[in-house]
């Protein structure tokens, strides 16, 4: 009532100044609303409403868009105010707008009212393409969204100086500011410089010699071939690449869960930086591996190197058994989605996450289009093997298992079983469900088809025997008429996996899962034990039928969870799995993320209650143990293990439908048996026309459960004692080669998934989610919606992998410039955008980028670029000038002075104590630590088995403390800068870690065991291994006054162990030991 | 310098001047204390992380309706739990009393605690936004539920350097176990590393990583000034780089903390009235070894450290609950009657210390788990978690005393008057500290970063007028 009075007193209020714009004479339309109801709207509507954010779906700044309206429908209906939701809000009937800001003042809305009485007459109602067209214009403003240039090289004055092109560049910005470069450095020094750079480790003394007394012009050539032949170079580099993804071995967050196999990715690093590769390869298989049409296989390894590159996508930290599905995979879509645009294109696209960027011409629509993308893909392992190796043995396999198929019919056609034979109990299912929950008992009754027999056997022929059949015959009847009416009422069968169609709609990966489903009939040969054939199944998808190492992964298209319960006909083992993945959500295992594992090789009604997760998206999967994203402790090791799927049905109540397969019916048919011994022949009539049709290949489910009952009880020949010797011969032929089968390597990896386009999540809140974006790439490039059934990604990979695009090849020779002279060209190297640094030299910046394509996209030919010019070869001494005019070295005067990184000091620790185990590859050593940690794992040995750093196992949760005292960075995000701190931790590890001195020992014991008589020539030698240059006269007599200390003539002090590993202790803390110059 | 041996003291003496560097000493600028944005109320922050999960409706926040209503079911909606296992409302345990002047309510499982009832500032509406532990975590540490941001004892450290230069500006006391989630969420993000926290073992042989020399320290002075010694010819040949005077230099900040870690550490000098003050002489060893962190938190802030937490001992009974030990999904009396045990004294002595001290106006205490627990019950006798309102409380400089803000509702499910963010807790101990959580930025990848991230506001209310 209050409203109405205001209202009504507005409307008083207002018509004196209306009446004042009509005799003004002017155009009341137009300028009533531009005057009194467009600024509203922009001050006070458009801000939840508008280009930026569309809370509720909604827009209020064009005519389209409140015509078109939001969630609630219309905003206007024009001409009619009482109808219209805009003025309801305003007037707080209803939703009250704006929203936390006060009602607005009454002639406000009363102008709005008077404005669409008015039919909102829109003056300028173009539709509000101008954000779009600025973002578009935009890019021409910013330097490093326009197009690479191919610049020549500038004029220097001086012309003595520079060996490649790069360094005319370097000579020209120093001239104009009345700079000369430094001197050349000297060769030791610069020896050092470039093995380290090249390979993070020191160079040897016999490589500084010959590098010293190498006279020749292409001496340092050859020294940069030598380094770049290196396998140590591809270990170097890796790490460089691991920083910009976050490499990480494990999920963090409670319980640090592993990444299975997550080492294949850094391998694969290592190898590819190796072989050169060229860059935008890298790129496009780190987006799209998977999906290339020609992916890059390794003929030595036999690995399809291409698959393992998307592994980075999966090094996501999860939050644990989140509650809230969505947000995590926000989190998880958001880090993959700052990982990419950091790593590849030197933009924060994840600043959008919640509104337009503020700095860059990134919208919020470009973050949840490539949202969509992301999250079209699935977590998941994949097979790295090629098919070649995958499959050996197959053709012979298949051929075998014919055979005894056919063998196995023979034997079985003319069987007549102990109908009396007494049977065990069928085995209790074993409890390894995560959730706790045992899977269905069998049916009670079990109308296993003895049972009849069990009933009738002893009866007289006759008529007791007739009535007592019809009997039995009815209950059967009955039984399974109930089984029917039961399944008819209330659930709903979504999935019939046995069905060409259905099984083709889901997603297959593997070379277990063939292109149709299997009939009714299909078993697989066991590989140990009596038994020569598991029994009989029915019509399914089955992975593991000609061996339980192959892979396979089933998974249903998207779907919405609506019912309160989704039961699955299945079966399985082995830690072969079953589970509803809610929101993308990789380990869930229980709980309120349904999932159990399989532990039972018949179908049965599988039962997930899903009512927690009503509303959320989700698919249901199959998985073979290797295959799961989650490995469970204690599971198999020997690679095998099994699953299959018949029907998925969604449901409210909490049963399950009923098994209407009953075997026993078949005895129904035909003529009524008059006693125990025509029953008897009806048996044998079944069993026949079950194996008959069996050899046929037309079996019926439920004659393959009646043959499956024989087979199982072993009432058919399907033992040693029972087969012939050449069945058995032919299964122990079958198993010989299946044992030769290889377990196919797995990487982590993602799989397709159902493509859809994600909603944008209005102000960056999940909960509210506004309309949906379709899949493209950023739309400051032009990029256009996908037009993909897959997620994108592939389309993704040709957007950044493409030479036209203006920040791939900067980005990365930026970065590559970065490593080798301390400091990009763009300082902030994952950060090109106006909130970065601008380019010290973008005429240079540009040369590279156009050179770098041209080149093949090479990295090392870049760096070879790089390293061979006079500016990378400079002194670090800077001249009185530089240090007035430019402190900071910005335009590279002489060399900057860096730290190693934390792995380089670790390795040259061991490569100067002679410890360094060069061996490459393989699983990461668990990390050495003495604290306290969360899911921190094994603690390892102490030198890390002496293997390099880049090979140390790396744990969210449990990082290696020696390296992170020095700045190894944490896997959160992409880090192509790392810190270079200088704290006493450092100190403190240098002196008292237990690493350190254990490595001085080593370092002492070797050199005592290579005996030498002179105490002198063993001091020169430790600085040549440890610095790479002559130790000086003066070093020499300071370090034979601190070894004197130790006692003793010569002679004694060259045994002296401790003596020298003090010494050599203190040489792993001279500076100069721990910087470049 | 060929450097006769000296002793610990005269070397120290040396030391803080260099080993021999005295020339070099003004290259290298000292990075101690920074100015604040303003006037500080406070000089130091004690969080005692209560990790797993205090209940509220058992500590301070009582409800009567729990009794009430025991046993039925919630009568408003129940947001999706940890364990999908909601049973019906559970009445507390324990009894509650008023305590003190203002007659704040607490329950008898913190009796100690409750006699300081007018030196605490209580909020009852604090909130999260997760619902697992690390997650939750992450959050109440950082802002953020995951890796990669700054502890706000990082902030705090990068807002106003250290007092102290022997000691790190940040320690946590790990006597207990590290909360889930890992080390992580004690370090500096992407601020640079010297913020992040230095873990100390009261309990360890080696109370802080690599502290203790393995050698002699005539053996270590030796090796030292040998070093010093080769690094001075490195800088003369090379020319001065401060990077590597600042290296120089941190040997010498390194062997002074080698002296001032063990020192604190030592409690020989404390009187065994103030030790039993601190519970260290109870006969449960959960409760002497968290007292003994209790008075070496005292020692740090008495040496300048600016934030010290401290770590809850794990539960004797339930060992597999090392970082979550106050997570009672199940046995809630068992479990919290032995956890509150073993905090409850020495947090009181803590303060009964601070004060007579005369340290308490210049410190905040910080009591707070990373949520609270739910009304109803989790299987028979337990909990689930509850981020959407729970208690927790502040006491000392700045803020007011005897004091209760914010509410839940008559359940103590939602927090429903004055809901607190963890944004505005950290904003309100910032502005005590003197630094505007506005101002305190840092800038990563494109962004300026703040503790308080795009949200949080000083909670005056809470603010004293002293």
């Amino acid at each position: 009532m209050p409203g109405r009075h205001r209202s009504n007193a507005a409307s008083v209020f207002l018509s004196p100044f209306l009446l004042a714009l009509s005799a003004a004479g002017q155009s009341p339309d137009s300028d009533f609303f531009e005057r009194y109801v467009r600024p509203v709207l922009a001050r006070s509507c458009q801000g939840c409403h508008g280009a930026k954010v569309e809370q509720a779906g909604l827009r209020l700044d064009s005519r389209a868009a409140l015509l078109k309206g939001g969630a609630s429908g219309p905003a206007v209906t024009p001409g009619d105010p009482k109808a219209s939701l805009l003025v309801k809000a305003v007037r707080h009937e209803g939703p009250k707008m704006p929203l936390g800001g006060g009602k607005l003042k009454a002639e406000e809305i009363a102008a709005i009212e008077e404005w669409v009485k008015q039919g909102a007459p829109w003056a300028n109602d173009a539709p509000a393409t101008v954000a779009e067209k600025t973002i578009r214009e935009r890019a021409n403003d910013y330097w490093a969204l326009r197009p690479v240039a191919k610049p020549s090289s500038p004029p220097v004055t001086r012309r003595d100086w520079g060996r490649t092109p790069v360094d005319a560049f370097i000579l020209a910005a120093l001239e104009k500011s009345k700079l000369s470069p430094a001197p050349q450095a000297d060769r030791a020094t610069l020896l050092r410089r470039v093995t380290f750079d090249l390979t993070g480790l020191p160079p040897k003394p016999e490589e500084v010699t010959a590098f010293t007394s190498d006279a020749s012009p292409e001496a340092f050539a050859k020294v940069v071939d030598r380094l770049l032949k290196s396998p140590r170079f591809g270990e170097h580099w890796a790490r460089h690449w691991m920083d910009l993804v976050r490499y990480s071995e494990s999920h963090g967050s409670q319980g640090d869960f592993d990444l299975p196999e997550a080492w294949s990715y850094r391998d694969y690093l290592i190898r590819a930086l190796n072989q050169d590769v060229p860059y935008d390869q890298l790129v496009r298989e780190h987006l799209a591996g998977d999906l290339l049409a020609k992916p890059r296989i390794n003929q030595t390894e036999n690995i399809n190197e291409s698959i393992i590159g998307p592994a980075h996508l999966r090094m996501v930290e999860y939050g644990y058994v989140p509650v809230d599905a969505l947000g995590d995979q926000f989190n998880v879509v958001d880090n993959q989605i700052d990982v990419i645009s950091k790593a590849f294109q030197g933009l924060t696209v994840s600043c959008a996450r919640c509104h337009d960027h503020k700095f860059d011409p990134i919208t919020q629509r470009d973050f949840y289009a490539l949202y969509g993308v992301l999250a079209s893909s699935r977590p998941g392992q994949v097979v790295i093997d090629t098919p070649a190796r995958l499959s050996l043995h197959h053709d012979e396999l298949m051929k075998l298992r014919a055979g005894l198929r056919d063998e196995l019919g023979r034997l079985w056609l003319d069987a007549k079983p102990d109908l009396s034979a007494e049977l065990p109990d069928p085995p209790a299912p074993a409890n390894t469900n995560a959730a706790g929950k045992k899977p269905e008992p069998p049916p009670k009754p079990d109308y296993g088809p003895l049972a009849l027999w069990r009933e009738l056997k002893d009866l007289a022929p006759g008529e007791a025997f007739r009535a007592e059949w019809n009997k039995a015959a009815e209950n059967l009847n009955m039984e399974i008429a109930d089984r029917r009416e039961f399944n008819s009422k209330g659930f709903r069968r979504i999935w019939d996996l046995a069905k060409p169609t259905d099984y083709q709609a889901w997603f297959r990966t593997g070379n277990g899962l063939p292109a149709q489903p299997y009939r009714a009939g299909e078993f697989y040969v066991l590989t140990e034990g009596d038994r020569a054939v598991n029994g009989i199944y029915p019509a399914g998808a089955y992975p593991h039928l000609l061996s339980r190492k192959h892979s396979g992964v089933l998974q249903s298209p998207r779907f919405k969870i609506d019912s309160d319960f989704i039961s699955l006909r299945v079966l399985g083992g082995d830690f072969a799995w079953a589970r509803i993945v809610v929101e993308n959500y990789a380990l869930g295992n229980g709980g309120i993320f349904p999932a159990t594992n399989l532990s039972d090789d018949k179908m049965r009604w599988l039962r997930f209650d899903t009512k927690y997760r009503r509303g959320s998206h989700a698919y249901i999967e199959l998985a073979q143990l290797e295959d799961r994203a989650r490995i469970p402790g204690g599971a198999s090791t020997d690679g095998r293990s099994h699953f299959g799927i018949a029907d998925v049905v969604f449901h409210d109540a909490d049963r399950s439908p009923k098994d209407e397969t009953v075997h026993a019916a078949l005895l129904l048919e035909g003529p009524i048996p008059q006693s125990a011994a025509q029953l008897s022949d009806r048996y044998f009539t079944v069993l026949r026309a079950c194996v008959a049709a069996w050899t046929a290949g037309s079996l019926s489910n439920a004659q393959a459960a009646f043959l499956d009952f024989f087979v199982r009880n072993a009432l058919l020949p399907n033992t040693k004692k029972q087969l012939p010797g050449d069945v058995i011969a032919l299964v122990e032929r079958y198993r010989t080669l299946e044992t030769e089968v290889p377990v196919p390597r797995r990487a982590p990896g993602v799989t397709p998934g159902t493509a859809f386009e994600q909603p944008l999540f209005v102000r960056g809140n999940h909960l509210n989610p506004g309309p949906p974006v379709p899949r493209r790439y950023l739309e400051v490039f032009g990029s256009r919606p996908f037009d993909s059934a897959l997620s994108g990604r592939l389309e993704l990979a040709e957007a950044i992998a493409n030479p036209a695009n203006p920040l791939t090849a900067r980005v990365m020779v930026n970065r590559i410039w970065h490593h080798l002279f301390g400091r990009g060209i763009v300082r902030t190297v994952d950060n090109f955008g106006r909130n970065g640094d601008t380019p010290s030299h973008p005429d240079l910046l540009d040369y590279l980028a156009h050179r770098f394509i041209d080149e093949g996209w090479s990295i090392k030919a870049m760096i070879r670029l790089l390293v061979t010019s006079s500016a990378y070869q400079l002194s670090s001494t800077p001249s009185a000038e530089s240090s007035q005019l430019d402190s900071a070295n910005v335009l590279l005067q002489h060399a900057r002075r860096r730290r190693l990184t934390a792995e380089a000091i670790r390795d040259a620790i061991l490569s100067v104590s002679g410890q360094l185990e060069t061996k490459p590859y393989g699983r990461g050593i668990d990390v050495y630590y003495t604290g306290k940690t969360d899911g921190g794992g094994k603690v390892g040995p102490l030198d890390g088995a002496r293997r390099r750093s880049v090979y140390q196992r790396i744990k969210r949760n449990a990082q290696n403390p020696f390296l992170e005292v020095f700045d190894s960075p944490k896997p959160a995000s992409t880090r192509g800068q790392r810190d270079s701190t200088n704290v006493p931790a450092q100190s403190l590890a240098m002196l008292n870690d237990p690493f350190v001195l254990d490595q001085a020992s080593k370092w002492a014991s070797s050199i005592l065991a290579d005996g030498g008589v002179d105490v002198r020539d063993r001091i020169a030698r430790m600085f040549l291994r440890a610095l790479g240059r002559p130790a000086t006269a003066d070093e020499i007599s300071a370090s034979l006054d601190y070894l004197a200390r130790a006692g003793g003539d010569n002679a004694g002090l060259l045994s002296h162990q401790q003596a020298w590993q003090d010494f050599a202790h203190s040489i792993f803390n001279f500076k100069e030991f721990l910087y470049l110059r | 310098m060929r450097a006769k041996v000296l002793s610990r003291r005269e070397m120290l003496l040396r030391a803080s001047t260099g080993f021999g560097f005295t020339a070099w000493a003004g290259l290298a600028a000292e990075s101690g204390a920074k100015k604040p944005h303003f006037e500080p109320k406070i000089k130091n922050v004690i969080f005692c992380f209560m990790s797993g999960g205090v209940s509220h409706v058992d500590s301070f926040d009582p409800k009567p309706r729990l009794t009430r209503d025991a046993g039925k079911p919630m009568p408003m909606p129940v947001k999706p739990t940890m364990f999908n296992d909601v049973k019906g409302i559970m009445p507390s345990p324990w009894s509650f009393r008023n305590h003190g002047q203002c007659g704040m309510p607490v329950s008898e499982l913190f009796p100690h605690t409750g006699a300081r009832a007018d030196d605490l500032c209580l909020i009852r509406s604090m909130t999260s936004t997760a619902n697992e532990h690390a997650q939750a975590n992450y959050v109440i540490h950082t802002g953020q539920p995951f890796l990669g941001f700054p502890n706000a004892g990082a902030w705090i450290n990068y807002g106003l350097g250290s007092e102290n230069r022997n000691l790190p500006g940040f320690v946590v006391l790990a006597s207990g176990g590290v909360p889930l989630g890992g080390i992580g969420m004690y370090g500096s993000g992407f601020l640079p590393a010297e913020h992040q926290a230095s873990l100390l073992y009261p309990e360890a042989q080696e109370s802080l990583s690599n502290i203790k020399p393995k050698e002699s320290d005539r053996e270590q002075q030796r090796r030292l000034s040998f070093i010093a010694e080769m690094d001075r010819q490195y800088s003369a040949h090379s020319g001065a780089d401060p990077q590597v005077e600042t290296a120089i230099r941190n040997y010498e900040t390194a062997y002074r903390m080698q002296t001032a870690v063990p020192e604190l550490m030592e409690l020989r000098g404390e009187t065994e009235a103030t030790k039993r003050l601190y519970g260290m002489d109870s006969a449960n060893p959960a409760t002497a070894a968290y007292g003994k962190q209790c008075l070496l938190a005292r020692r740090l802030v008495e040496r300048g450290v600016r934030f010290i937490e401290l770590t809850c001992l794990m539960r004797p009974a339930d060992p597999g609950q090392i970082g979550n030990p106050w997570d009672q999904h199940s046995v809630l009396r068992e479990g919290h009657t032995e956890m509150a045990l073993q905090v409850d004294q020495p947090i009181a002595g803590l303060i009964k210390d601070l004060k007579a001290r005369g340290l308490f106006e210049e410190t905040l205490v910080i009591w707070a788990g990373e949520f609270g627990r739910t009304p109803f019950a989790q299987g028979t006798n337990g909990r689930d978690h509850n981020p959407f309102g729970f208690s927790m409380w502040l006491a000392g400089g700045g803020v007011k005393r005897g004091f209760i803000h914010g509410q839940t509702d008559e359940f103590g499910y939602y927090a429903v008057e004055n809901n607190m963010t963890v944004y505005d807790l950290w904003a309100t101990v910032l502005h005590l500290l003197g630094l505007d959580h506005e101002r305190l930025t840092y800038r990563f990848s494109g962004r300026d970063y703040r503790l308080s991230d795009v949200h949080g506001r000083v909670i005056r209310e809470l603010l004293s007028s002293r």
